[in-house]
């Protein structure tokens, strides 16, 4: 069994409990401007472009076989013509190019995981499923997290849960944790912003509500895109009213994301947005409590 | 205080510039100088260790010094760990009495002589207390502190006659022991060790029967901690390049197990963390010893106070360093009892003249020479012999045939000139109240220096493993097995510093792995040759007697040695300094974070640093700021133990505090970071170990 992932994070600890491991897969069926993974949204390698690490050669240029990558004082990709070959990478010295995707088998990929295993025993974590969403894959993510289990690993999967009822079924038991996220409780405001309705995931999320399985709900605070009181309350309440045995943690707005849009050429919408302040998380943090939901700080 | 027995020449040379040096300045009274000059100098010119040594052995020195640099050419050797749990138990007059006994019935006239110089010595210890108590009680006089400071004279007093009861009276106890000691030697790092152990039943006893609470516990090991910080050291100008920022090492140990695996941490340990967390000072260098069954609340107590930023208490581990040091001959109690002395290196409590930092062997150097004709990159002088170069070893094995060469030919050379330095210590320089608390120098009657101590350890520093790894990997995968890069291509980049060859010098970086990211091809480089290089030495026997061993740290010298070395094939150009610490990564390379890191090192054999290793960790703060972060590196320390990694320090700073410290020195005078194996001021580090420190990674950034 084969998938794709586009990399692997050692010493994760914001994904579960204890010292984790954390393999992030190929493919999301949302488009969501905020999104930190943006090389993770679609399958196949994304050429990203580290100028910074340039040394000038030009030798990428010389490599590309379609002409999408000119090199005139510093290297320039023409989005359009590349076909995501990965041959600039290679022929990169500097590392200032890399190709950000790769095929690689479950088994190999728990192989590569478990290289942590000491420190999952020494301090109670794992290994975590993230992405883009590992729903995208979900046989691949299935044979993964069996695998790991049968090592005995805690696994924990984190999805959007925009996936048909039949994948979420298939996969149900076998995460040990389930960490989903919930954005916006408006369908027409999803539609906006993330490019799909929320139902599906409404639905999977009371399906696995009602599953008793262990599960985090993770709230993204966006300015500009999910951080009204309005929604923010909703979603409250709504987590409360479905399963009042998930917390909710909410994951604030990060602008590190920015450079990363930068290095493939992605246009980036939240351009210039502020972090929140420690008092503005505390507010937010108290609209979601207010609804009923304990929140993880 | 100068100690012209030990060096002069130097002072001579340097005591106009020591309050402008870049590095660890003083402040010199001009009148001193004159009579330094005038009196001093002209009785002890050419009779000084320092004299003694040049005029014997410096050019043996000279010639192998950019490969081996040899310690304790001028002060004394220090770096021991006294017995002063049994200096509590008899106090200097007990240990007089049983001086005067040994000397009434001793025959030999050399031992005679030793015993008469330790009865002088414990003589005027007492004597020297009983100046305190008169001068306390002279303070007392119309002071509004008269009550504290009578109290001060009776324990001066008492302590001149008789053993330390109480815990107040044990901790003053002390602290004369290791005044005293510094005023015999010009030396740093003279470690009190496991003092959470030796000091509890004074302390039990006294908050059993009320005469003590935790508070005035508190408040007693305050006060010692800052008398920590009053004894500074003054070294020459090059050795405070190699250990920088003023360090003296008293080093304390906490927690760990005793006999049995019982955990041996009680609530000393936590008043010493606590003393540590209220005040951030440089000294002591408190040192946690962790093992399987420390308790959590130990783990969380420790890690709380490494988020503080001091980079203290750095981290021990029992699983891994008792079994090094009983494969070192020492028993198993001895070894269960281990203590650190000065930045890292271990060693027993009280009995073992551990000469920990006898020398440092730049393996990086040697590899240099085994490219090169055994010539020198940077000045083109013959050093060592000549087996070829890249372009004429055929294979792989061929050029590891010559690096072998090159370090047993320095290696012979190395253990020649250490010779020399113990020899003439052993004339110039005879500790005998050292030897006073050091067994078995009292019961055999021989002085320390020369072999009295029950253990003869000699320390030899391996460095640097990463670069040796990462240079040996470049060559071996792009030059051997890809074929990538021409030997003569290579060679010359070296030879040139990587001018207009960039682009190659990238590939270097780039395309061969790296020390420090878990990859077993180039890990396991390092470890066989730590293993090589230990094991030839383990064959030899020091000038006491006693064995050669290995360690793994740098201090500070990364940067010094660094800037003797050419370019090198892991892409590191010429002059810059090698990896830090010991068993770090090199800095920026180990891009897969701590655990990856941790791996790496873990692979090289932890019983090859018995004399003490040393590994560099940086976090952040907010890894720190709740108690899930706190519980994840608890964690992550157990994995530590679970490793069987001997040591790891963390320091927890942000790039920007250290950026603005630069910018604005004035600002940022109480930023402390931990170096290597000690904690410094950073304002007072030279810029180039400021930059140094900025550019290592940082973990735990986010994305």
């Amino acid at each position: 069994m084969t998938g794709e992932i586009f990399d692997i994070k050692r010493f994760a600890v914001h994904d579960g409990p204890g010292i984790r491991a954390t393999a992030f897969l190929k493919g999301c069926p949302l488009n969501c401007a905020w999104c930190h993974n943006p090389e993770g949204k679609r399958p196949g390698s994304e050429i990203c472009l580290l100028e910074l690490q340039c040394i000038g050669c030009g030798a990428c240029a010389k490599a590309c076989p379609n002409g999408a990558l000119v090199f005139d004082s510093a290297p320039a990709i023409s989005r359009e013509r590349c076909i995501r070959c990965g041959r600039c990478a290679k022929a990169c010295p500097a590392g200032a190019i890399a190709a950000k995707g790769m095929k690689i088998t479950a088994e190999a990929l728990v192989a590569e995981l478990s290289k942590e295993e000491i420190f999952f025993q020494a301090s109670g974590g794992g290994i975590t499923l993230s992405g883009g969403d590992p729903l995208f894959q979900p046989e691949f993510t299935a044979e993964t997290l069996r695998l790991a289990r049968a090592k005995g690993f805690h696994t924990a999967l984190e999805t959007c849960l925009y996936a048909a009822p039949s994948v979420l079924e298939a996969l149900l038991d076998l995460p040990d944790l389930w960490i989903v996220d919930i954005k916006l409780m408006d369908e027409e405001e999803h539609k906006k912003k993330t490019g799909r309705s929320n139902a599906p995931i409404l639905k999977n999320y009371e399906r696995l509500a009602a599953s008793g399985r262990p599960m985090l709900t993770r709230i993204p605070i966006i300015p500009g895109y999910t951080d009204s009181i309005d929604n923010l309350n909703s979603i409250g309440k709504y987590i409360a009213a479905t399963n009042a045995k998930s917390a909710a943690e909410p994951m604030f707005y990060n602008p590190l994301a920015e450079s990363k849009y930068k290095s493939y050429d992605m246009e980036y919408s939240l351009l210039r947005a502020q972090p929140y302040t420690e008092e503005q998380e505390d507010y937010y943090r108290n609209i979601i409590t207010a609804a009923g939901v304990a929140v993880i700080i | 205080m100068v100690f012209p027995e030990a060096g002069i020449s130097w002072i001579d040379r340097e005591i106009e510039h020591l309050h402008t040096r870049p590095q660890d300045r003083f402040a010199v009274d001009p009148r001193d100088i004159v009579i330094f000059r005038e009196e001093i100098l002209p009785f002890w010119k050419g009779k000084s260790l320092e004299d003694i040594l040049r005029t014997e052995s410096g050019m043996l020195i000279d010639a192998i010094g950019r490969v081996v640099k040899i310690n304790q050419k001028d002060h004394a050797q220090g770096h021991i760990c006294p017995d002063t749990k049994g200096w509590l138990t008899h106090g200097p007059q007990e240990l007089c009495e049983r001086a005067k006994t040994k000397l009434a019935s001793e025959t030999d006239e050399k031992k005679k002589l030793f015993y008469r110089s330790t009865v002088m010595v414990l003589d005027a210890s007492s004597r020297f207390m009983l100046r305190y108590a008169a001068l306390a009680r002279e303070l007392a006089k119309g002071s509004e502190y008269a009550a504290d400071l009578e109290e001060n004279a009776r324990i001066c007093e008492k302590l001149a006659k008789q053993p330390a009861e109480t815990f107040h009276e044990a901790v003053q106890s002390l602290w004369f022991l290791y005044v005293i000691l510094h005023m015999e030697s010009n030396a740093s790092s003279f470690s009190p060790g496991r003092m959470d152990q030796y000091l509890y039943p004074y302390y039990k006893r006294d908050t059993d029967s009320g005469v003590l609470d935790n508070e005035g516990a508190l408040e007693i090991i305050h006060c010692l901690w800052l008398k920590f910080n009053q004894i500074v050291y003054l070294r020459n100008s090059h050795s405070a390049k190699y250990f920088a920022g003023f360090p003296i090492g008293f080093n304390v140990a906490i927690g760990g197990q005793i006999k049995g695996g019982v955990d041996a941490a009680n609530e000393l340990s936590y008043i010493f963390l606590k003393a540590q967390e209220d005040l951030l000072l440089p000294q002591p260098n408190l040192s946690a010893r962790l093992f399987d069954g420390s308790s959590q609340a130990f783990i969380e107590a420790c890690v709380r106070v490494i988020g503080k930023g001091g980079g203290m208490p750095q981290i021990f581990n029992d699983k891994s360093i008792i079994p090094a040091l009983m494969k070192q001959g020492i028993s198993e109690e001895d070894a269960t009892n281990y203590a650190i002395v000065g930045c890292v290196e271990l060693t027993t409590h009280g009995n073992n003249l551990g000469w920990s930092d006898a020398a440092m062997f730049n393996v990086v150097k040697a590899l240099e020479l085994a490219v090169n004709h055994g010539k020198c990159l940077l000045t083109g002088k013959h050093l060592g012999p000549d087996l070829g170069a890249l372009d004429d070893y055929g294979t792989y094995a061929e050029l590891e045939h010559a690096l072998a060469a090159e370090v047993d030919y320095f290696s012979e050379k190395m253990i020649e000139a250490c010779e020399a330095v113990e020899r003439i210590h052993q004339e110039i320089l005879p500790s005998p109240f050292l030897s006073c608390v050091i067994n078995d120098c009292m019961e055999k009657g021989v002085d320390v220096t020369a072999g009295g101590a029950q253990y003869n350890l000699s320390g030899i520093q391996i460095i640097q493993p990463a670069n040796i790894a990462d240079s040996l990997a470049a060559i071996k995968k792009l030059v051997f097995d890809e074929k990538r890069i021409a030997p003569a291509e290579l060679l010359q980049a070296l030879r040139s510093n990587f001018e207009d060859r960039e682009p190659l010098r990238q590939v270097l970086l780039n395309s061969a792995p790296k020390y420090g990211n878990d990859i077993d091809e180039v890990d396991e480089i390092a470890a066989k040759w730590v293993a090589y290089f230990s094991e030839r030495l383990a064959k030899r026997t020091n000038y006491r007697g006693g064995r050669y061993h290995t360690g793994m740290y740098t201090v500070s010298a990364h940067v010094a040695m660094g800037q003797n070395v050419g370019a090198s094939a892991d892409g590191r150009k010429s002059r810059e300094p090698l990896a830090d610490g010991g068993m770090s990564a090199m800095y920026g390379r180990d891009v897969n974070g701590p655990t990856s890191l941790l791996k790496s090192v873990s692979k090289l054999d932890s019983g090859y640093g018995s004399n003490g290793t040393l590994l560099n960790m940086k976090f952040l703060p907010a890894f720190f700021k709740t108690g899930e972060g706190i519980q994840k590196f608890a964690g992550l320390l157990r994995a530590f133990v679970a490793l069987g990694i001997n040591h790891v320090q963390f320091n927890v700073v942000n790039k920007d505090d250290l950026l603005a410290a630069q910018r604005e020195p004035e600002k940022h005078r109480n930023l402390t970071i931990r170096v290597a194996g000690y904690t410094a001021y950073f304002t007072e580090l030279a810029r180039d170990l400021q930059d140094e420190i900025i550019a290592r990674t940082a973990y735990g950034d986010i994305a």
